[in-house]
């Protein structure tokens, strides 16, 4: 039974829609119907996951300005240190922590802190028990994010995150260089196969995550004169570290 | 800004934007830029076809059943804790608004580019109950800095300006002490705004599509302002057109497809985030309430209409961006937040044709809307409807409309027209003197202004034409006289 207070003016609004339809209100569910065309699923269909993560390095070096990694878990704390220190001299202030990691459990299995704390970073873990403020203050002020991606996407360049509670939207938001951790058997061809796991999860009767993002490079705009700049309210670098897992 | 953007007639604006080199030279390069990017991408995707026919069908489908669409949308996003406001009015749409920031006493409010926002007029709203405003896509931004300078396109909203304008804009408003470099102008944009979003009460979005089955609204953007404007404020709330909408994930990723490709001919843009209601519990980032606020607003008059395929559009601006009138006469001409063939079609159906009745003649009927837009509205052919009903409803002015009833009923005669014809032929030849007549009014002095007339030669095509068919004829028997010889 849904909260009348939470839901205002609807069977007028419907009704009205239903009345230049020239129909009486719809109240079941209309048979979708089928796509005419599987164009969409046709898109680097039969590609091997070296192909597809090939292409997904490809674009994101020459289409997004940014960076693909292509390590192993024996070195991904290594090449994890480099990335983070790169943008620790790049960035644009310096006061404040160095790195936001996220507390997702596939990142942290697969990453030594020790190593990273080793090599002369400054780490904050994400950490919602604490609340919005502290994690938000640190954010803020972090050059760098890491975070780990659900799914890339080849086609775009394109890294799939979900929100959770380990995992905040604002990682990957509010440091200037963020830096996301995909496995090779993650990345799919387009985003057809992303909105097809989410469907699932609709057929299942799961909640979405309530905040899903695609997120293709660095932020940018076309704003002034239609002349790309990259960075403008989100992080102005990204790096893509695509582990190679098969 | 309301729907509306300017008080003064079509002409006058016409008049002014064409003075302005900056703004021609610059549309025709962003026009060129933006319409090759999209055809590149839409190459490079193959079967364009089979997208755009797919695009159609689910836009349509949606329409056909868009209450109960509509009814599944609302229950899942309260299901999710959320809070729905069918809105059937601007007036509605502003007064909900309104009652959430008051109840939330807030003070500053950050938006992300929405343009169902202008034309409700929302910022004047918020302004009223004393709160700050702050528009902070980049576009939009450069615009309410310069005291509310209307938009020039719907997805590029300050086209119309160059890097040197908008130093000197930033410079007088807001302080900017560096060069008309875009990078460094977007550098200090993101320090100067960014305590907005930490300190914002609210955060006020559009919705690109919502989808239905989950209750989700999802936000096609680049700069990181909307991910910002619904991750930091406590409150969130997105305002939609009602027909902007799918069933499912799977027709989100065609139109999600379609709108990128169209609108900056790239498979994805930097951002497509999807939301479904606040934040969960064990969450900390995120919004704590989300209101989604459903407007009608004259739509449900276009559904039950003739126009209702323009309710199909997904705001890529493709069309705008292959306009031949939209090239010379830039987007503000319009008088509109929505320009360019969509602005012409939409604005005299949300806005009356007391406003914007020259609209849907900004148009040279080449058609090429039709065959850029990506879920296959008949554009030009919905503005020849707009042509038919004003004229068939005594909207077109007095003078075309005697015109026009002189000329029915003259081509009705035969003997007449053939009368008329021959004495307009002589008039012609006695009063056009190079390429000038001695009187100029209406139209001809549009025609006059820029272009020469044809030099007549005191005679009707229809005579000429005959004379000719006899010329060639009797030619013909003497070259067949020629040849018995």
């Amino acid at each position: 039974m849904t909260n009348p207070a939470r839901l205002q003016n609807r069977r007028s609004f419907l009704d009205n829609i239903a009345k230049v339809l020239d129909r009486p209100r719809r109240t079941q569910a209309p048979v979708r119907p089928a796509f005419k065309y599987c164009c969409h699923q046709e898109v680097m269909a039969g590609w091997s996951p070296d192909q597809l993560r090939d292409r997904l390095v490809d674009y994101t070096k020459n289409a997004l300005g940014a960076e693909a990694i292509v390590t192993t878990k024996a070195q991904l704390s290594r090449v994890l240190s480099e990335a983070c220190h790169a943008y620790r001299q790049n960035t644009l202030s310096d006061d404040g922590k160095d790195v936001v990691l996220s507390a997702d459990v596939r990142l942290q299995a697969s990453i030594d802190i020790n190593q990273l704390t080793q090599a002369g970073l400054s780490l904050y873990v994400w950490d919602s028990s604490l609340g919005y403020d502290a994690n938000i203050r640190v954010c803020e002020r972090a050059k760098v994010g890491v975070v780990f991606a659900e799914q890339a996407l080849a086609e775009s360049g394109t890294m799939v995150l979900y929100s959770q509670a380990e995992q905040g939207r604002v990682i990957s938001l509010l440091p200037e260089a963020s830096v996301f951790i995909v496995p090779k058997s993650a990345i799919v061809p387009r985003l057809t196969q992303a909105t097809a796991v989410l469907t699932e999860k609709a057929n299942a009767g799961e909640r979405m995550p309530s905040c899903i993002n695609f997120i293709s490079g660095p932020s940018s705009t076309a704003d002034i004169e239609l002349i790309k700049v990259v960075g403008v309210h989100g992080p102005i670098f990204a790096t893509y570290i695509i582990l190679d897992d098969q | 800004m309301s729907m509306k953007t300017s008080h003064a007639t079509f002409k006058e604006r016409i008049d002014i934007q064409m003075q302005d080199d900056y703004m021609r030279q610059s549309v025709a390069n962003a026009q060129e830029r933006m319409f090759t990017n999209r055809a590149k991408a839409a190459e490079a995707l193959g079967n364009w076809e089979q997208w755009r026919e797919m695009g159609k069908e689910i836009r349509q489908h949606v329409l056909e059943n868009l209450d109960y669409y509509l009814e599944q949308l609302s229950d899942k996003v309260v299901e999710n804790g959320g809070n729905v406001f069918f809105a059937r009015t601007a007036e509605e749409a502003r007064g909900y608004i309104e009652g959430v920031l008051k109840e939330k006493k807030a003070k500053k409010i950050v938006k992300s580019k929405s343009m169902v926002t202008e034309e409700i007029d929302l910022n004047k709203a918020i302004i009223g109950l004393g709160c700050e405003v702050i528009e902070t896509d980049l576009g939009e931004y450069i615009l309410q800095v310069d005291d509310c300078d209307p938009p020039s396109h719907i997805v590029v909203p300050a086209l119309h300006k160059n890097r040197t304008q908008i130093r000197d804009i930033f410079k007088e408003k807001v302080g900017y002490q560096g060069t008309n470099d875009p990078e460094e102008m977007t550098r200090f944009v993101r320090q100067h705004i960014r305590h907005d979003f930490l300190e914002a009460d609210i955060g006020i979005t559009g919705c690109n599509f919502a989808v239905a089955e989950t209750g989700t609204v999802s936000l096609v953007t680049n700069e990181g302002n909307a991910r910002l404007a619904t991750s930091l404020p406590k409150t969130h709330i997105a305002v939609m057109g009602m027909e902007r909408l799918v069933p499912t994930f799977e027709e989100l990723d065609i139109v999600v497809s379609l709108l990128c490709r169209s609108a900056v001919g790239l498979p994805l843009t930097g951002y497509v985030t999807a939301l479904t209601g606040p934040r969960e519990s064990d969450q900390c980032d995120g919004p704590e309430e989300f209101h989604l606020v459903i407007v009608d607003n004259g739509r449900s008059a276009i559904l039950g209409s003739e126009f209702k395929d323009i309710l199909r559009c997904i705001r890529c601006a493709a069309c705008v961006n292959t306009c031949p009138a939209y090239r010379h006469i830039g987007g503000q001409s319009y008088g509109s937040i929505y320009s360019g063939p969509v602005g012409a079609v939409l604005s005299p159906l949300l806005g009356g044709y007391e406003d914007f009745k020259e609209l849907p003649y900004a148009c040279s009927l080449c058609q090429s809307c039709n065959d850029v837009c990506p879920v296959k509205i008949p554009l030009s052919d919905l503005l020849l409807k707009h042509r038919r009903v004003m004229a068939e409803s005594k909207l077109t002015p007095l003078g075309e409309r005697a015109a026009a009833g002189v000329f029915n009923y003259v081509n009705a005669r035969p003997a007449l027209w053939g009368k008329t014809v021959k004495a307009g032929a002589k008039v012609a030849n006695a009063t056009i003197k190079d390429g000038k007549m001695p009187f100029n009014v209406g139209p001809l002095r549009d025609w006059t202004d820029s272009r020469d007339l044809p030099q007549p030669d005191g005679e009707s095509f229809r005579s000429w034409f005959k004379n000719r068919q006899q010329t060639k004829v009797a030619k013909q028997k003497n070259e067949a006289g020629d040849h018995h010889d």
